[in-house]
C-alpha cells in the first residue's frame, strides 16, 4: 500500500514513514468520575470510587492525550489488554 | 513597588473631617487668641502649592502637610503679640513657631509634634483615590493649605467599624464543586510506525492484571492512583497509590 504523503510549502513531498520512529505515548481512558472537592479532599487509601462507566463500556485509546481509537479491556491470562474495536 | 490602599472619601466622610478640622482649629485660635480662622473643601492648582512654604508632620494619627506663605510665623507672631511686623527683637517670629506647633498639637492631639520643613507634597499625595483630603485654612488673614493622608483622615472621621461574620471558610465556599477525574492506564511509548500497523480485532497488552495501575487526573493534573475494580456493574478505582502523609488523595 502506498504511504500517505504530505507536501511542503516547497511542493516536495515528505513520506510519512520518515517520521516514524516519532515515539508517541499511549494510554488508556477506562472511565471518568464525578465528585465534589469535598468528596476528593476527603478521601482515604483504600476507599472504592465507581466510575460512570459500565464494565462492558468501550474504553477509549489517547495518543499523545488525543483520542484516536476505541476498544474493549481484555484479560489475556494474567495480562491486561485492550483489544480495538475501532480506530479514527 | 509601593502599594496603596484605593480609598475615595465619601461627601459624609469629607464633610465630617472638615467639620472636625474647623472645630480643633477654633479651638486653637481660641486659646492663641487669633481671630478670623476658617476651613473650606476646596482644590488648588499645581501653582497655588508651590507659592507655598511646606511644612510636614507624621505621628501616630497620619500625615499631614501644611503649606503656608512665607512670612506667615512672622505674620502669625505679631498677630498674637499685637506687635509690629517687621519684628527686630524676633519676638513676632518666635511666638508665631510656638503658634504654629500649638496648632499641630491642636489638630493632631500630640502634645510635643512639631513641624518639618519639606517639599511641596508629591502628586501622588494629592490624588483623590488615595484618601489624602485636602482643605483650605484661613489663619488670621493668610491663606493656606492643610492636606491630610487617609490616615489622618480617619481619625478626625472615624470610619465605621468593619462589619465581622458572614464568611464561610474556603472549604465551604467551593466544596459542593464538582471534580472531574479521569481515569487512565499507561501503556508508555512506542514509535509512530507501530502504532500505524495497528488495525480493528488487534489485542495491546498493558502488562500484568495485578501490577496494574490506574492513574487519576483532573485536567491533565495527576492526583492519584489506585486498582481498577469491579463495584456494582461499574467499573472502578480502589485508592492505594498517590495518597499524603494524612491519607488524603494529593
Amino acid at each position: 500500500m502506498k504511504q500517505p504523503s504530505v507536501v511542503q510549502d516547497s511542493g516536495a513531498a515528505i513520506d510519512l514513514s520518515m517520521v516514524g520512529h516519532v515515539q508517541v505515548e499511549l494510554a488508556v481512558q477506562v472511565g471518568t468520575i464525578a465528585l465534589s472537592l469535598e468528596k476528593l479532599l476527603a478521601l482515604r487509601e483504600g476507599e472504592v470510587l465507581s466510575m460512570q462507566e459500565a464494565l462492558d463500556a468501550p474504553v477509549t485509546l489517547l495518543l499523545n492525550g488525543k483520542p484516536v481509537a476505541r476498544g474493549e479491556l481484555m484479560a489475556v491470562e494474567d495480562q491486561l489488554g485492550v483489544r480495538i474495536l475501532e480506530l479514527a | 513597588m509601593v502599594a496603596r490602599v484605593l480609598r475615595w472619601q465619601s461627601h459624609k466622610t469629607r464633610q465630617a473631617c472638615l467639620a472636625e478640622v474647623a472645630r480643633r482649629l477654633e479651638e486653637w485660635a481660641a486659646g492663641w487668641g487669633v481671630a478670623s480662622v476658617g476651613a473650606s473643601l476646596q482644590g488648588a492648582s499645581e501653582e497655588q502649592l508651590e507659592t507655598l512654604t511646606w511644612r510636614s508632620f507624621e505621628g501616630a494619627g497620619g500625615a499631614a502637610w501644611l503649606g503656608l506663605p512665607a512670612d506667615v510665623v512672622e505674620c502669625l507672631g505679631s498677630l498674637v503679640a499685637g506687635v509690629a511686623v517687621p519684628d527686630s527683637a524676633g519676638l513676632a517670629e518666635h511666638l508665631g513657631q510656638k503658634a504654629l506647633s500649638a496648632l499641630c498639637g491642636s489638630v493632631f492631639g500630640e502634645e510635643r509634634s512639631v513641624w518639618q520643613s519639606c517639599d511641596v507634597p508629591a502628586p501622588a499625595e494629592l490624588l483623590p483615590r488615595h484618601g489624602g483630603l485636602l482643605v483650605r485654612l484661613e489663619l488670621g488673614g493668610e491663606q493656606g493649605l492643610l492636606l491630610l493622608d487617609a490616615r489622618a483622615v480617619d481619625a478626625m472621621a472615624p470610619r465605621a467599624p468593619l462589619k465581622r461574620g458572614g464568611l464561610v471558610s474556603w472549604r465551604n465556599a467551593i466544596g459542593p464543586e464538582p471534580v472531574h477525574l479521569t481515569a487512565l492506564l499507561h501503556a508508555g511509548k512506542s514509535a509512530l510506525s507501530e502504532w500505524k500497523e495497528v488495525r480493528p480485532g488487534d489485542l495491546i497488552t498493558l502488562g500484568p492484571l495485578a501490577a496494574t495501575r490506574v492513574e487519576l487526573a483532573s485536567d491533565h493534573q495527576t492526583l492519584g492512583h489506585g486498582q481498577l475494580v469491579a463495584q456494582e456493574g461499574r467499573r472502578a478505582v480502589r485508592l492505594g497509590i498517590g495518597t499524603n502523609d494524612s491519607g488524603a488523595m494529593k
